[in-house]
């Protein structure tokens, strides 16, 4: 499929140290060769052999772990009913099954990613070819700022927790670094998720800016007609300012920018700023030297016209021409549909991942601040939960592990909002041009963009948009209170019955049972939080 | 026979009609009087100072002889469970607090009652009238269905109240009569709502019919391909829309709470019986038992009427889009008729019939199923709360 | 009333579309797995699901329909029709007879367990169990015309896809024999495990209610197999229109345009309007058939969602009993006894879901595949706008009587539910031991 001149930059370019880095630690497994050279990604058996490996190692030093940290459990564990013993280790190994979902699901989808990032080369070319321009470059910086991130946020937990908090005379000690792999290989997936999400949503609004700017030109070349014909050339300036004409009706723009404010908080001025903005945009094409060093070849510089917009000169407007924006719009509508199937075919990808991560959000949020509870009051918590000994270090994980759901879900909901805000802007288009023939084409076309929807999901659970994030911390919340509450009256019961029963000899027997019943029913709410919340 | 009894049916429900609108009158409830020459209602300032007089004297009557209607078994029971007494206080509230308010907006709103029914009269006699109307079978078993709630209702409080305290005297009389009426008076005002929801009901009912049988002529008749009657539905439908929804701005205060008493009627009186079992350990003779169900069932359906009254006119409204689809397969349509089913197409997707009540809540019947099981579980969550004192055995 | 009231005549149209040549190029069509182009005049209808169809026909579900020719069947017969009369009374007798021993102390016997609770439980177990399959009962032999009329619509729609494509359409509903071979199973393996659970000898009257119920237990089951088979059937009739229709795309005419690149471009976009025709029309009838179909249904399924969350939640509940119980016994029978009873009611409420939510789907997304359609001329923009004009926010459902929609979430919303209630039900179990710990010490 590649040609020997590609229009434009293929968007894996950006991702080449993301690649070496999933690579390297087991994220994805294809050709490392093939990537190098052709940007493409492609199944490669090796590659799967290694991440199995890899995956297999892993989970080996994670039991080993837990066997090794689990000794300071083992009191708690004689004491604990089977269930509660499950679900304990439920809790513990989350992560795992997060990360084996990951790494899983990437095995099973090696051939469909490359086929998405091909589909999304094709749409560049189509989008190219209209004149739409996209900028590539933020893309790989907003990766670069991603990682280091992450880094920052893996090192400093994990320092911190192993020098506060671990035993670290033992040299078994050093096992504590496996702890952090799960999260770390699962960011790093996400990663990969949250950067492609983020190229469709610059491509929606690629589509809108260009509509945009259509709308813009044709304004202009109103202006300038009616100041053609205003005999009084004199006063230019002043046309310019207060054309008769040349803005649409006031009452529509009004209903548009209400429209915008519904979507999603963008007002209309930073729209038209971007609209500018676009003017003095770089075609792709121009960075074309690789992070490799290799560059390559600039087929076709595009010109720019209409640089300098003031200048009393014939203006064009592709608006004015019914018949040639025809052919436009219908392809950019196309182009629109093929990217809500392209975004479709990711959340496809992603979405076991997606709903596991939600689950580890959830589960691993609300234990955390349950058991830094407990840890202020001095009870015994899980040792792998140990970093909620410490309110700093909790702080740093809540914000991590938060900060993954929480961008992926604002991303999801911020394309899927761009993609519907194309309607708008089609309709612009029919309002500014006051042409019936263009009114109608618009009118069918915004019919088409009605029925392309693009919603993320977590496997048809739940959408990912911000109210579900809503009911979600809803939930945390009143389970957390739930939970809590719990444990208050645990502790009175125990409290009153070691009282009461201080010259008893089944003093501590009644105290465990009560306690046991207790915990079991605690650890067995929080499980089925997860379950319930997003439906409400 | 089956048209001897169809005939039969009909006059049946026209007297629950009739039956409604007298007692409305009788009770000072619907202050309009009707002048045959311009066939349009007038409100009357003189029914407007009965109403007022009458039902002030009857609540005075009712609160005067309030302590002569309550029961014995009921009074043990608060004893036994003070949470019972003090949701018991609260429910009272609410009862007369609806009672305050259903009366208050009747009079208060019958101005713009008055408008909407003579727009409702013109509606019928101008478009509707002509249209037979004789198999709309739901709007029949609608006006019967809640007359005879009504009815039962009534004749459940009788019993209930004479089956539980056998004391008789003039004051229980007095007392039950004055509760019976006031009661009578809140069933008319959720009729009235009942009977204008199923007059837009029908009238909706009657587009439909009239657009399926334009589908049907011309998809038969090849050579029809013009028809100058959309327009005149549509304009019709978008009438009765805005209509409704001045109903429905008319009533609200007043079905809400309706719906809202009927519904915590049914949670107490669940939770009365789990005490008068569970903690005061009787025994529920089947007499009791019965009594209780027949309360219980006859509440419950009353609150489904109103939930599928609600629904059905939404559900009627749903398939009028759903026939408009049907013009999708005549390949030749006028151009012109094309775009009037265009734009009814479209008003009818964009504005749709709703029962929304202050812009909280739509009703129908998934409305409905969520307020059961909300209900089910309040009920749950007050045997809970008071699991204690439910449990603590009386030694 | 509902357009379903009122059957549209169509004849005029249909000998225009006769009319319509037949040798389009369609080789795309022919190819798909649910087309095969094997014409047997004679076979009988709706061979895929004959198995479920006879077991409800023998147990008077359904009506033994006459099958007047490969494309309609007819009302039964008289016998036939006296035969399912006999049946259902025979049914309803066995019914009120269980009832009456239920209450009298016959079945004392089957209520053994050591908690009263349970006992309540399986007593409401089994009052949900009959009010269903009564209800079941009730619903079908009202319904029996309807049933025939949407067989005999599907069988009509089939008729006409055959005359136009030369395809016939199958039906893929062998999951159909499976399920009842599962639900056999499962309701055989309880009933083995409720016999042996009881000491002592067993009266007569215990083997009725034991054999009885597993029968009602089954026939309801049976007919949500048959809910869904029908289902899938519409489903695969809204999936051929979704085919025909995603020929004419942009994506499919650039494919066409690339193949047939060397020769003269030959479009099949000429024949959009007469297919497109065909499309909407059928379009339309298979969205009355769903709604026939939900019509039918929706009580019996909203009776059966109902039973089986109850089932399903007192399941676990046990089980959660009985693992957690301080004694460290966990009982096999009981083990064994909910796990069956689990098993069938997740695959038949997964069942009913998915299937539901695959046509819904089906249904919903024909509009966003015309919306892909890009027509040059403004007739065939008018086709295309005409439709979508229409379909505006009109999402297809397939409701449990209005109540919700049902559809892949609905599994998901039912086992949250049933999470909540365990909570509560667990949080009441515990009140209950600590009140007896209490009275424990008291006594010390």
């Amino acid at each position: 499929m590649s040609q020997p001149t590609p229009l434009v930059q293929p968007l894996l370019l950006q991702f080449q140290q993301l690649f070496f880095i999933s690579k390297i630690v087991g994220v994805l497994p294809q050709d490392l060769d093939k990537f190098r050279h052709k940007n493409m990604l492609e199944k490669s058996r090796n590659g799967m052999f290694y991440m199995l490996g890899v995956l297999s190692v892993y989970v080996v030093l994670y039991n080993l772990l837990i066997y090794s940290f689990g000794e300071e459990d083992r009191t708690l564990k004689a004491s604990q009913s089977t269930l509660t013993f499950v679900i304990g280790l439920f809790l513990t190994y989350i992560g795992l099954i997060m990360m084996a979902t990951d790494q899983l699901t990437a095995l099973f989808n090696q051939g469909q990613l490359g086929e998405l990032y091909e589909r999304i080369r094709v749409v560049d070319e189509r989008l190219y070819r209209e004149e739409c321009l996209l900028d590539n470059s933020c893309i790989a910086k907003r990766i670069r700022i991603m990682l280091i991130m992450t880094f920052i946020f893996e090192i400093s937990i994990l320092v911190a927790t192993y020098i506060n908090l671990v035993d670290y005379t033992q040299w078994l000690s050093l096992l504590w670094i496996v702890s952090a792999v799960p999260t770390f290989i699962n960011t790093l997936d996400k990663i990969w998720f949250a950067v492609s999400l983020y190229a469709l949503k610059e491509r929606f609004e690629a589509i809108n800016a260009t509509l945009e700017d259509l709308v813009m030109e044709h304004e202009k070349y109103k202006t300038w007609l009616s100041g053609n014909d205003a005999t009084t050339a004199t006063v230019g300036n002043r046309t310019t300012d207060h054309p008769p004409q040349s803005s649409p009706p006031p009452q529509y723009d009004s209903n548009l920018e209400y429209l915008y404010k519904e979507l999603g908080g963008i007002d209309v001025g930073s729209l038209r700023g971007s609209g500018s903005k676009n003017r003095n945009k770089v075609a792709p094409i121009a960075h074309s030297m690789n992070s490799f060093g290799e560059s390559i070849p600039t087929p076709y510089k595009p010109q720019r016209m209409n640089t300098n917009p003031m200048i009393n000169m014939a203006h064009e407007s592709e608006l004015s021409n019914a018949t040639k924006v025809e052919e436009k719009l219908n392809n950019l509508c196309q182009v629109h549909d093929e990217i809500c199937e392209i975004g479709k075919a990711m959340n496809g990808l992603w979405s076991y991942p997606i709903l596991s991560l939600m689950a580890y959000g959830f589960l691993i949020f609300t234990a955390q601040l349950y058991f830094l509870y407990c840890a202020t009051q001095f009870q015994s918590i899980p040792s792998l939960f140990r970093s909620a000994k410490n309110p700093f270090i909790t702080v740093i994980v809540l914000v991590y592990t938060s900060g993954k759901c929480i961008y992926l879900i604002y991303l999801s909901w911020k394309t899927s909002l761009a993609s519907k805000r194309t309607g708008i802007s089609l309709h612009k288009c029919g309002v500014v041009a006051d042409d019936n023939l263009l009114y109608e084409i618009v009118n069918h076309l915004s019919l088409k963009l009605l029925n392309h929807s693009v919603d993320f999901s977590a496997c048809g659970f739940f959408t990912l948009d911000m109210e579900t994030l809503y009911g979600v911390s809803g939930g945390i919340t009143s389970y957390l209170i739930i939970l809590i509450q719990f444990n208050l009256a645990a502790q009175q019961a125990k409290d009153a019955i070691q009282s009461f029963n201080s010259f008893n000899d089944t003093a501590g027997f009644v105290g465990a049972a009560t306690e046991m019943d207790n915990e079991s029913s605690t650890l067995y709410d929080m499980v089925t939080t997860t379950m319930m919340s997003p439906t409400y | 026979m089956l048209r001897a009894h169809r005939s039969w049916y009909r006059k049946f429900v026209e007297l629950n009609l009739w039956a409604t609108l007298y007692s409305s009158w009788l009770l000072g409830l619907f202050p309009f009087v009707y002048i045959s020459r311009t066939r349009r209602i007038k409100r009357s300032g003189w029914l407007v100072g009965y109403g007022i007089a009458f039902n002030v004297l009857l609540l005075w009557l009712a609160m005067n002889y309030y302590e002569a209607t309550q029961s014995q078994a009921k009074e043990e029971l608060f004893t036994r469970n003070p949470l019972a007494e003090q949701i018991n206080v609260l429910h009272n509230g609410l009862l007369l607090l609806t009672v305050f308010v259903m009366y208050f907006r009747n009079w208060w709103m019958s101005d713009e009652l008055g408008k909407i029914l003579n727009v409702l009269l013109e509606l019928h006699d101008h478009h509707f009238r002509r249209y037979d109307t004789s198999d709309c079978y739901n709007f029949d078993n609608y006006i019967v269905y809640k007359g005879v709630c009504t009815m039962l209702e009534l004749i459940s409080i009788i019993w209930i109240i004479f089956g539980l305290s056998p004391r008789y005297n003039i004051g229980l009389l007095v007392g039950v009569l004055s509760i019976m009426v006031i009661q009578l008076g809140v069933f008319m005002v959720t009729t009235h709502f009942h009977i204008c929801v199923m007059f837009v009901y029908r009238s909706i009912w009657i587009i439909n019919r009239e657009l399926l049988q334009l589908v049907n002529r011309l998809t038969i008749d090849k050579q029809v391909t013009k028809s100058s009657r959309i327009p005149k539905l549509f304009d019709l439908y978008r009438r009765l829309l805005e209509l409704n929804r001045r109903i429905v701005g008319v009533y609200d205060y007043q079905i809400t709470l309706f719906i809202v008493s009927l519904l915590t009627v049914n949670v107490i009186s669940i939770f009365y019986i789990l005490v008068y079992v569970v903690s005061l350990r009787k025994a529920v003779t089947f007499y009791m038992f019965l009594n209780f169900l027949q309360a219980l069932s006859i509440n419950i359906s009353d609150f489904w009427l109103n939930i599928a009254l609600c629904d059905l006119a939404v559900s009627a409204n749903r398939s009028t889009a759903a026939i408009l689809k049907l013009f999708n397969d005549i390949p030749q349509l006028d151009k012109q008729l094309e775009r009037n089913l265009n734009d009814f197409a479209l008003f009818s997707s964009h504005r749709r019939l709703t029962f929304n009540h202050f812009g909280m809540f739509d009703v129908h019947n998934a409305m409905g199923f969520r307020m059961v099981i909300a209900c089910t579980l309040y009920m749950l969550y007050l045997v809970q709360f008071d699991y204690v004192n439910l449990m603590r055995t009386s030694t | 009333m509902s357009p379903n009231t009122w059957v549209i005549e169509m004849n005029s149209h249909k000998s225009r579309l006769f009319t319509h040549p037949q040798a389009h190029p369609r080789s795309q069509l022919s190819n798909d797995a649910f087309a095969r182009r094997a014409v047997s005049n004679d076979n009988p209808v709706f061979e895929d699901i004959s198995t479920i169809l006879s077991v409800l026909k023998a147990s008077g579900l359904l009506p033994f329909y006459e099958q007047l020719s490969s494309y309609e069947v007819g009302p039964p017969s008289k016998t036939n029709e006296f035969y399912s009369f006999f049946v259902r009374g025979v049914v309803h007798a066995l019914t009120i007879f269980n009832i009456y021993s239920l209450i009298t102390p016959n079945s004392a016997q089957l209520f053994f367990s050591l908690r009263e609770t349970d006992n309540v439980n399986q007593w409401i177990e089994l009052l949900l169990c009959i009010f269903t399959y009564t209800l079941t009962v009730f619903v079908c032999a009202r319904n029996t015309k309807s049933m025939l009329e949407i067989m005999n619509e599907i069988l009509k729609l089939d008729k006409e896809v055959l005359r136009q494509f030369g395809v016939v359409l199958s039906n893929n509903c062998n999951f159909s024999v499976k399920f009842l071979v599962v639900i056999v199973c499962c309701q055989a393996y309880i009933m083995v495990l409720r016999i042996y659970a009881v000491k002592g000898a067993i009266t007569p009257t215990s083997y009725i209610l034991i054999a009885f119920y597993a029968f009602q237990n089954g026939l309801t089951a049976t007919y949500i197999v048959f809910a869904s088979a029908l289902l899938r059937i519409v489903c695969i009739r809204f999936h051929f229109v979704n085919q025909l229709l995603n020929a004419f795309t942009y994506v499919q005419q650039q494919k066409l345009a690339k193949k047939s690149r060397r020769q003269p471009p030959v479009s099949n976009m000429e024949h959009f309007p007469e297919d497109s025709l065909f499309i909407y029309r059928t379009h339309n009838k298979l969205l009355r058939i769903y709604k026939s179909i939900n019509e039918c249904c929706s009580l019996i399924i909203v009776c059966f969602l109902g039973y089986s969350f109850y089932t399903v939640t007192t399941n676990w509940y046990n089980l959660f009993v009985q693992i957690t119980n301080n004694k460290g016994i966990i009982s096999a029978h009981i083990l064994q006894w909910c796990l069956a009873w689990l098993c069938l009611h997740t695959s038949l409420l997964a069942l009913l879901s998915r299937s539901c939510g695959a046509t819904t789907y089906e249904a919903n997304s024909t509009s966003q595949i015309l919306a892909r359609v890009y027509g040059k001329s403004k007739e065939f923009q008018n086709i295309i706008d005409k439709f979508l004009t229409k379909s505006i926010k009109q999402e297809v459902q397939f409701t449990a009587y209005g109540f919700f929609a049902i559809d892949n979430s609905t599994l998901f919303k039912i086992f949250s539910a049933v999470t909540t209630y365990l909570v509560i039900l667990i949080q009441f179990k515990q009140l209950e031991d600590s009140k007896l710990e209490e009275q424990v010490q008291n006594e010390v």
